[in-house]
């Protein structure tokens, strides 16, 4: 007789504190679920070499971060070849237009922001966590987020000082 | 920005400390940027209110990719009894062979051992053996020819000694002669 499947009940198991962790990062629900996906996929070849020195947990923690780091990058990237011909911001959380302006405003502020100091600011306003919360999930010292979170709240200060 | 109202730096350090500034109160331009920041970044929290939905279905969609990759494998006891088969006809055949290579060519092999020379290539010594009946005196003298400097036939002749160590022994000799004569 066939038993349950161990696979199965880790994506069970992780799935939705995952999606919950990249949307708030990434701040899309649509790519959210791509890089969730990916997480899975790649914990799925890696499983074998997985010496569990670390929790289950811990380590698709750290791999659902560096894909959704590498993502944030590569929207970088695409904005910075074709900041000529990007739409405007696109909001996915649309709601009234002085709520949207305000989101378009901390957007903007936050271009400037490399994208470990845009995961922290997110994470910081987007999920509430403390730094302590942050330094677990980023694997990094309490001190380097507060660093971190510093240096881009004075960037995104900068960019709104510019505001007209 | 005039003197007297709140920087931005200023309205970001207090938002994310969660604090209020008091100056706020009294000032409407920094109330404004305060709230549009704040409106701004509570804005960074994803609205997901199908979020349980959307992981149900994200998790067939993994489950199903992922069974798609898995790769297929035998059941355990199907791998053992493949191994053990394998096992036992490689004990058994292995011998079998050897035996029946040996038997039909018995007579072949009996042959070569008894009555043809060993050849270098047969003996797998690269010349230690010689090919072909030799003398084995002959071969002997031979091979000491090639490692030692003089001739062996000198080897082969009398003893003699340089005249000297010759005097010496006849000497020594007479000298004895002489000691048991006084004696």
């Amino acid at each position: 007789m066939k038993g349950p499947d161990p696979w199965e009940g880790v994506v069970r198991g992780h799935l939705l504190p995952l999606f919950r962790l990249c949307t708030v990062i990434l701040g899309d629900p649509q790519e959210a679920e791509d890089a969730v996906q990916e997480v899975f996929l790649k914990a799925f070849r890696a499983q074998r070499w997985f010496r569990r020195r670390s929790t289950t947990s811990t380590w698709l923690t750290r791999i659902a971060i560096n894909i959704c780091r590498d993502r944030l990058r590569g929207r970088r990237r695409r904005r910075e070849v074709m900041v000529e011909s990007l739409p405007p911001l696109v909001d996915p959380n649309p709601g009234p237009a002085e709520s949207l302006a305000s989101r378009q405003l901390v957007l903007r502020a936050m271009e400037g922001l490399s994208a470990r100091e845009e995961m922290v600011v997110r994470l910081r306003f987007g999920g509430g966590l403390t730094a302590r919360d942050m330094a677990g999930i980023l694997g990094c010292s309490v001190s380097s987020v507060k660093t971190h979170l510093r240096r881009a709240l004075r960037k995104m200060a900068e960019r709104l000082e510019k505001e007209p | 920005m005039t003197r007297g109202h709140l920087r931005w730096s200023e309205i970001l350090e207090a938002l994310e400390k969660g604090q209020r500034p008091p100056h706020i109160e009294s000032c409407s331009p920094c109330r404004r940027r305060w709230e549009k920041a704040a409106e701004g970044l509570k804005g960074l929290a994803p609205e997901t209110p199908e979020m349980d939905v959307r992981a149900d279905l994200l998790m067939q969609r993994i489950l199903l990719t992922t069974e798609r990759r898995r790769p297929r494998r035998l059941p355990r006891v199907q791998v053992r009894w493949a191994a053990v088969i394998a096992l036992g006809t490689l004990c058994v055949v292995g011998p079998l062979a050897l035996w029946h290579a040996l038997e039909s060519n018995k007579e072949r092999l009996y042959e070569s051992l008894m009555t043809e020379s060993w050849s270098p290539s047969m003996a797998g010594l690269g010349g230690l053996i010689p090919v072909g009946p030799v003398d084995p005196l002959e071969e002997t003298m031979d091979s000491l020819d090639a490692i030692l400097p003089w001739s062996s036939e000198a080897l082969l002749e009398p003893l003699s000694l340089p005249s000297h160590e010759g005097e010496e022994m006849i000497n020594g000799r007479k000298y004895h002669e002489r000691r048991r004569n006084r004696a």
